[in-house]
Formats: C-alpha cells, structure tokens, sequence
C-alpha cells in the first residue's frame, strides 16, 4: 500500500517518520520547495507549550494532542538527536488579569498538564530576574520546552528517508486524483504519482489541496514577524516569558532558542487570502514586536545587537480547531490542516493520531518492520564541546579544525556534512539556505557577509558546477549571472 | 604549551606589520590567521589609494599587501593559516602568559604569550543592521562580499545594481559594477554628505554617471524571490523618513555598504572594555586595553580606518608597545582621559599616558569649513580649512606637549569655528 | 564633454578642502576660477583639457589558484580609453604561473601604457 504525504513541514515529516514504522507500507514525502520545513515550520518561535493554554471544550484536539506531544518530544529529541530544552514558561500576569489566571490553573488541571502553579511576583521574579516590573503574578508552567523547528524538520526527514521514506522536493501537487470514489493518486509538477492514502499536510496550501476533491474551506493565513538577537546580546531570559493569550494568538514571546539567541515574536497579523506567501517583515511589525516585549522584559538587548528579522505565515483553521479527517469518501483522503499553534508541539501526537485514525477507517492491519531504527544521530559539531571531543574530532578529519564560519564556529567538515545529508535525503537542488539550517554557518551575527562566499565555492566543487550557479534558496535564485566579464562580453541581457 | 613571544590575531596589514616589527626587534611573534592566506582584506582590492602616506607611492591593496607578505616570507615570521583562535584566556595562576585557543587542522592548539595583539579587523553591517524590511530574498550582498566574488573569485553578482551607502567600499564597488557592464542605478546615503572620500565621489560615481542619492534611505526590498527593487523614502534631519516621499528603484542586485564595524567578539567575551562611539576596545597610548594587561588592538579591529598606511601605522606602534613590555616588564601607569567635545564623533586612543608622544585620531560628526581642532587643556589649537565625517584625521601630540598633563585629569578635545 | 566653448564644474581631489573649480575652455584656452591652490590649477587643467585615469579590472586565469587576476595600466591614460580596456580584457585569458608586475599587453590601445598583473597567480 502506497502512502503519500504532501508537505515536509513538521507535521508531514513527523507523520513520515510513523508511515516508515509500517512493513506494509511504501511511503512517499512531496514538497513543492527545493528543501523540507520551508513552509510555516522555518518561521517559528520553537515553544513546546504545555497544554494550559488550549481549552478541551473549544478546541478538543489541540487540548489533547498539546499534552500528548509535549510529552512525546522528549523522546523524539532524544532519539533523533534534536537539541532541545526545558526552561519552563512563565505567563505574566498584569493587574486585573488575575481571574484570567485562574482560568489556565482549570485548564491545567482538565488537560492533566503537570506543574502548573499560580505564582506571585516575588516568587516569578526568583525564577526569572528580567521580568517587567509591573507583573503582579505569573501563571508557572514547568513543562515548557524550546526547540528549533528546523532542527527537528530535518532530523525527522533524514529519520524517515534511512527508514525507507522517499523524498520528492520540488514537486507541487496540483490536484488529488479520485476514480471510483477512492484515492487513487495525485498530479504534481512532475506528472501523476500512484497513491492509495494521500495525507494532506500542506500547511498554508492544505486547503488548495483539500478543494481538488470538492472539501470546501478557507485556511486564513496569519503573518507572524520575529526578530531575532545575537546569541552575545544581553539581558537573556532564562525562562520563556508570553503575556496572557488572545482568541488570536498566544502572544509575542522573549524566549532563548536552543542556540543561544534571544528570540522575540510573533506579531499576528492577519492577511487578505491571496497573500499568503507574504513573508515579508515591515518597520510596523517591528516596532510592535520591541514594544510588546519591553512589557513583558524589564530590559532588552540594544538594538545593535540585532542580528535579523524574518517571517512567517501560519495556517488559521476556520473554527479555531485542527482540522484532522480520514474521509472514506473519496477513500485514501486524510486532511491534516489549519494546523496552527500548538502544532509544533503537537506534531508527533498528531501523528500517532492521524494512524489511529487510518487504522480505523481504512481497516489496515499495520505491522511495524523489524528494521525501523528510531535512532538518527545529528552532525558532530565542534561548538561549545571540550578540547577531547574536538581533539578526537580533527584527528579523524582534520577538515573539522578548518574553520568555515568564525561567527559560529562552524567546521569546513561540518559543511561537507551538511551537504552529504542534504544528497543522502535526496534532494534535487542543493541551496546555501539548506547548507545554512543543517550546518548553522552563515547563521551568526554576519550573515554571511564573511563565508558564504567559502561555502559557495565548496559546494561548486562538491557539485561540479560554476560558482556562480550556486543556488541561494530556490531553483531561479542564482549566486550571480556569470563571470566577471560575461556584460561585457555580451553573454547575458544587462 | 608551546609559548610565543607575542600572538598575533589576523594575519591582514596590521597583523603583519607588527609580526614583523616585532622579528626586526628580535622576538619571537606567531601570527593566526583564520582565512587560506595570510595578506587579509587588501587581496581583494584591486583599487588604488594604498600606501600614499606608508610608501609614498600610489599602490593596489593587493600590491601593498604583497609587499609585506615578501617581507614577511624573507624575514621567516611565523604564521599559521586556515587557524582560528576561538578563545583568549587569563589564567590568574599563569600570569603574565594568556592562553589563546586555536582551532586548526593540526588540532587543538593552546598556545601561551605574555603578549597579544588582536588584528582581526572588522565586519560588514548587514542589511538587517539598517532596518530594510520585506523579504528574505536572493541578490543581496555586502560590499566585501561583492568585491569577493568579482575580484577574487571572478563571478559577477549581478546586472542592476542599488548601493546602500556611500563609504568608500559602495563607492568602489559601483565603479567596479559599472566598469563590468552592470547598471548601478543608485548610490542611496541617508546622511545629507556623502560618506566616502571626495577622490571616490569623483572617480566612481561623477566619472561613471551613477547617481548619488543624498538625504534617502532604502527601507524595504521588493520582489518574489530575487530582488527586484527597493523603495528609498527621504528623511527629515532627524533620519526619521518622511511620510509620501518614497519611490521606488528597480534592481536585480542591492549591495550593502553601511559601513564595518570591529570584529572584537571574541574580545567582548573576555569583558574587554569598549568605547561604544568607535565599538571598538578602550585603549591607551600605547594600544594596550585599558581592562587587559597585555592585550593591543590595531587596525580595524581598534577602530575602522580609511587608509591601509593608519592600520600599518597601529601595527607597527603595537609592535613598539609588546617590545616595550618584553624587555621592561609590566609598568603602572597614570591616564589623562580624553573627553570629546562639540562635533568630535570619537578619539583613539581613549586615554594618555603621557609618558611618550602620542598618535591620535579622530573623525567628526558633521563637515565643518574653516575650523580649529582644540586640546583645551593644552591650549593647543590645528587649523583645518575642512574637516570630514569620511576622511579620519591623525595628528602626533610630543611628549613634551603631554608633559603638562602628567597622565592625570581629563582632555577635552573639540572643533571650533575659526 | 567638448573641449571648446563649455563651462564645467569638477571638484578637485588633490586635498581634503575639495575646492569646487569652474573650468572653461574656449579657443584652446582654459579658464578656471575655485581653485585655491597651484595644485588645484593644474589638477583642473588636465580634467578639463585632457583627463586620465589608471584603468583598473580583471582578466580571466587559466590553470591558476584563482579564475581572474587583477590588473591595472602603468600609467593613467585617457579617460574614455578606460572602458575599452575593460571591454577588451573581456576576451583576454592567460595561463598560470602570472607573476606581480608581469606585462600582460604591451602598449594597450596604443596609449604607451602597459597592462600589468597587480597579484601573483600560482599555477595549480
């Protein structure tokens, strides 16, 4: 039985990782961008929220799933090698809000959310220093994570395809293809590839697809904007800090990612339909995000310490709740969409979930293979290990004493790494974006401005290709035009 | 641990004269560079303006570079390349020695020195740094970056060209973009002056017609996945942009040159001092860290420079300062403090033993005509016909000038109107 | 930019002041006013009557360390011929070893200036 998974984004590559469980099952994951997780998963605050914050009576699987998936990570990292961490969230709570408080201690306890405690300033402020001043209580949640979104897209994908998951980038599904009320394939860029189970987890497409087979609903796309500071700056927090959540969204975070950055975000700022590929970030949402955080912060890093700003657009489910179906009519057709926060956190009960669900509906037997390894080891980096890890390291390669990326002490044998798994994975097109989020080069305080030009010319000669064709993150997006002189020599329209 | 008279951090012209000024005295100095080869930014400068001052001769950076490394090769100092030192330590109980951690193909390397000289230059502002929003999309780069690719790698980025900025490297570079057969449609400055030397003004933008925007900043990146343009809007005096003045400027390549910033990272770590008006180490007379005994800064590193003959200059004066230390020893020393008064936009060094002569330098904030550079409370006065945010001024104070203050109290260091 | 009968404007490079020099020529004779120095006469006297520069660009490397090696002209030549070097450079390759100062073109485009390399290239 052939399944088909359309969107590598953290649901579809956490749903790829359990589809490669099965014997049975031949399992295929599309993505119409030339690298995984470039969807909603790159632009994400990486928060494993607990669960307080979703109300079962409203949104009954984003409850459950929440709870389930915030367990389920800590051993999803641990088998998959995902950096990730439990700091811990603190929701500040500012006069006149205290009820509100009291309404996310219910929550906890309904969802069966470990450790969450209503705490006054003093105690709030021994947890964690940098908290505004004008905070009277917090709402304590301990189970709390902070993961890097990408960190984990590529870590399941690269999991999944040594399990026997077929990965095709660059390959856009146009329309799902029914005959005889079942499923029995889909039409891509790249022609009509054979399916018995399509799973739509499309993100911000997912209702493009969903609407191939006549399923008729609107995804609002929801811009959220971050900016992102140099792992130097200071003051950090050392716990998550978020304001009280809206209908809207949970609120602009001050969180240190995993990487040691102070991360601030996400505006939410809803677009009209057709703009949902805006991931444009504009002087509004930054100004919003600096002022929204200097409420939650009694300090923030000036503002020299910024190292980028960047976007992303979320799917906004029509009702408030995911939308997760295995529909019998058209047979083979599951919907996983609208797949808003807590979806990071959420993706690997989702998951199990979705297989519950077609164990059930399609009444498969599914036996798990003998050779599933849930085991995946990350690249071996130098950064931040002791002298005899780094020692052993450069006497096996001395490439790894190579320093490519001086921001982020990153290794030429790292970036030979990187570029190996990208090949491993089997990607069509080899860009410096996914050289970028595998290694952590170009990922620092310049930019790129001191090593992209290094790392470009390793991979045109890994590639065998000019230098100039080197791509940045797309198919189209070229290092340059030609050589130096091909204007004046004519070659190409000036 | 194998110790070394002196540890040099970059192997660019500042790195490398004091690598050799300090072998020509007779010590033992290493110097780390982290790139492929030693010679630094100058290899990619294929431009002339160096060594005007240093060699009395109009140089490429790449042909003032090799003449050091020639001498560097002839007088045998020893360097490390592709090695990048990740970490400086003070280890009280190894005084005076630092530790310098160094990552290299050879391994993991400690190596110890009373002395080190941190010549790691400076980096690039990126687009982040000045605010432009919209996109992350391709065909962006920084001045360096381009200069790399075109002159060193030989590809050209792209065919319709933006510059952010008008310091000397977008100046270069526009004339570089124009010369290959590129359209440079703008130089766009938010200051009302431009930013780079009257001699670029004139040879790279009025020589080749490309226009100079005064007074406009680019705020935001337009196009799908490459740039296709950007919008610049006019700003008020205040650089806050006024409301209806923007308009849009179609491109395929935006060239970042907002100006270099000193590459002390690794410095700031150590919780060395810095001066936030140069972002650069707070330093003495004799280059050495106000907080760390033992540390020189020069180049870029110590302050962004416009001409290669200043940074040569620091390197050398380094040089002076480590052999002082090496043979003498560790001596106390008072400070005259430097404090900077109307339209002095910073001053190196931040401090004055006055126990020698001293070098300073010093950029203004805005252009002023017909003025008087003033130490009050030396009562010294130099004349200038015009002074420049773009062109950095250096000047020698005696011994016998600093004598008076005797390494106490403060300087007050202004321009005035004639 | 004819040479007769047109008034410029140039801005003197020769010290930081930058003077702002009228130029005028009219029958072959030059007219300047702005200047405030002999440095400044002559500067203005050769932009307005017969400007020069060094041309500066690359050429393309074969068997070399790198794909290009930088250039320049030994001496300044006329303005307008800068481009032309460039353009023909376009087509010029040379093989590796090229050493510091090596004459790559002799007397180019007749100016009396020779095109020499201004970086070494290592043969690989």
């Amino acid at each position: 039985m052939r399944i088909l998974i359309v969107g590598a984004g953290i649901v579809g590559a956490s749903i790829a990782r359990i589809a490669s469980m099965y014997r049975s099952l031949e399992v295929y994951l599309l993505d119409r961008e030339v690298d995984v997780g470039w969807g909603a998963s790159k632009a994400n605050t990486g928060i494993l929220h607990p669960g307080h914050e979703e109300d079962p009576s409203l949104y009954p699987l984003r409850a459950k799933l929440c709870v389930e998936g915030n367990r389920l990570w800590r051993i999803w990292a641990r088998d998959l090698d995902i950096p990730v961490k439990f700091p811990g969230e603190l929701m500040l709570i500012f006069e006149g809000y205290e009820n509100e408080a009291r309404g996310y201690i219910d929550l906890a306890r309904v969802n069966g959310v470990p450790g969450v405690r209503l705490i006054y300033r003093d105690e709030a402020e021994r947890l964690e220093p940098l908290i505004s001043r004008e905070a009277v209580a917090a709402v304590w949640a301990p189970t709390a994570g902070v993961i890097s979104p990408m960190d984990a897209v590529i870590a399941l994908v690269e999991n999944a395809v040594s399990n026997g998951v077929k990965l095709l980038t660059e390959t856009e599904v146009r329309r799902v293809v029914v005959s005889d009320g079942r499923v029995s394939g889909v039409e891509t860029s790249i022609g009509f590839i054979e399916a018995d189970i399509v799973v739509n987890a499309a993100g911000i497409h997912a209702d493009e697809v969903a609407r191939t087979i006549g399923l008729d609903y609107r995804l609002k796309p929801r811009k959220g904007e971050y900016i992102l500071f140099d792992s130097f700056a200071d003051p950090k927090p050392r716990r998550i800090i978020h304001p009280t959540p809206t209908p809207i969204s949970k609120g602009v975070y001050v969180v240190e990612t995993v990487d040691g950055n102070l991360l601030i975000g996400p505006t939410a700022e809803d677009l009209p339909y057709h703009f949902k590929d805006d991931t444009s970030t504009s002087i509004e949402g930054l100004s919003r995000l600096l002022s929204e955080a200097s409420k939650l912060v009694e300090k923030l890093p000036p503002r020299d310490r910024i190292v980028k700003f960047f976007a992303g657009v979320r799917p906004e489910p029509p009702h408030g709740d995911w939308i997760i179906e295995a529909y019998t009519d058209p047979w083979g057709f599951v919907d996983v969409a609208g797949i808003r926060s807590p979806g990071l956190t959420a993706a690997p009960a989702i998951a199990l979930h979705v297989f519950d669900l077609i164990r059930e509906k399609y009444d498969l037997k599914l036996e798990v293979k003998s050779s599933w390894d849930p085991r995946r080891k990350g690249i071996a980096r130098i950064k931040d290990k002791p002298p005899s890890y780094v020692k052993k390291l450069i006497e096996k390669d001395s490439r790894y004493g190579s320093i490519v990326c001086w921001c982020n002490v990153v290794s030429e044998a790292e970036i030979l790494e990187a570029l190996r798994r990208m090949k491993s994975i089997g990607l069509k097109t080899i860009t410096l974006d996914g050289v970028k989020f595998r290694s952590k080069a170009m990922y620092g305080f310049c930019q790129g401005s001191f090593c992209r030009a290094k790392i470009a010319f390793l991979i045109s000669k890994i590639e065998g290709i000019p230098l100039w064709k080197v791509k940045i993150n797309s198919v189209e997006t070229n290092l340059g035009i030609g050589d130096v002189k091909c204007l004046l020599r004519g070659e190409v329209d000036g | 641990m194998v110790r070394y008279d002196a540890i040099i951090v970059g192997g660019g012209p500042a790195g490398l004269s004091a690598a050799l000024n300090l072998k020509m005295n007779g010590f033992n100095p290493l110097v780390i560079e982290s790139g492929d080869r030693i010679g630094g930014v100058p290899i990619q400068c294929i431009h002339t303006g160096f060594g005007l001052h240093y060699l009395g001769e109009d140089l490429t950076g790449t042909e003032f570079i090799y003449r050091l490394i020639e001498r560097v090769e002839d007088q045998g100092v020893e360097y490390k390349v592709r090695s990048h030192v990740f970490r400086v330590r003070y280890p009280r109980t190894k005084y005076p020695y630092k530790i310098v951690e160094v990552l290299s193909p050879e391994g993991f390397l400690e190596l110890e020195a009373p002395a080190i000289v941190y010549t790691a230059g400076a980096r690039e502002k990126t687009i982040f740094e000045i605010g432009v929003t919209g996109r992350r999309l391709s065909g962006v780069y920084t001045a360096g970056e381009a200069q790399a690719y075109m002159d060193v790698y030989g590809i050209l980025p792209g065919s319709r060209v933006v510059i952010v900025g008008s310091g000397d490297v977008g100046l270069i570079m526009a004339r570089r973009f124009a010369l290959e057969g590129a359209s440079v449609e703008a130089v766009v400055e938010m200051m009302p002056w431009p930013g780079g030397l009257t001699r670029n003004i004139v040879q790279c933008l009025l020589d080749y017609d490309i226009p100079l925007l005064l007074g406009r900043m680019v705020v935001r990146l337009e196009g799908k996945r490459r740039v296709e343009g950007v919008i610049t809007v006019r700003v008020d005096e205040d650089m806050k942009p006024i409301p209806g003045s923007e308009e849009f400027i179609e491109c395929d390549t935006v060239v970042v040159s907002a100006g270099l910033t000193p590459n002390i990272r690794l410095l700031e770590e150590l919780g060395l001092a810095v001066d936030p008006s140069t972002r650069g180490p707070v330093v003495d007379d004799y280059l050495e860290s106000i907080t760390h005994q033992g540390l020189f800064i020069a180049g870029n590193a110590l302050v962004v420079n416009d001409l290669v003959d200043y940074v040569v200059e620091q390197g050398e004066s380094t040089a002076e300062s480590v052999s002082m230390l090496l043979s003498e020893g560790v001596k106390p020393r008072s400070y005259t403090r430097i404090v900077r008064g109307d339209n002095v936009r910073f001053i190196v060094p931040q401090y004055l033993s006055c126990e020698r002569d001293a070098v300073i330098y010093m950029r203004v904030m805005k252009p002023e005509y017909d003025v008087k550079l003033c130490f009050k409370e030396l009562s010294l006065e130099f004349r200038y016909p015009v002074v420049r945010p773009s062109e950095m001024l250096r000047l020698k104070l005696s011994r016998r000038d600093l004598d008076k203050l005797k390494g106490s109290g403060s300087l007050t260091v202004e321009v005035k109107r004639v | 930019m004819s040479l007769d009968g047109s008034k410029r404007k140039l801005t003197c490079i020769v010290c930081p002041i930058g003077c702002v020099i009228e130029v005028n020529v009219s029958e072959g004779i030059l007219e300047a006013s702005g200047y405030r120095c002999g440095r400044g006469l002559d500067y203005a006297r050769q932009e307005a009557i017969d400007p020069r520069r060094i041309a500066i660009t690359v050429v393309r490397v074969r068997g070399g360390d790198t794909p290009i090696a930088p250039v320049k002209t030994d001496r300044p030549i006329p303005k307008k011929l800068v481009r032309e070097v460039a353009k023909l450079a376009a087509y010029m390759e040379f093989e590796a070893p090229i050493e510091l100062g090596q004459i790559l073109v002799e007397d180019i485009l007749g100016t009396g200036a020779n095109l020499v390399a201004t970086r070494p290239v290592r043969r690989i």
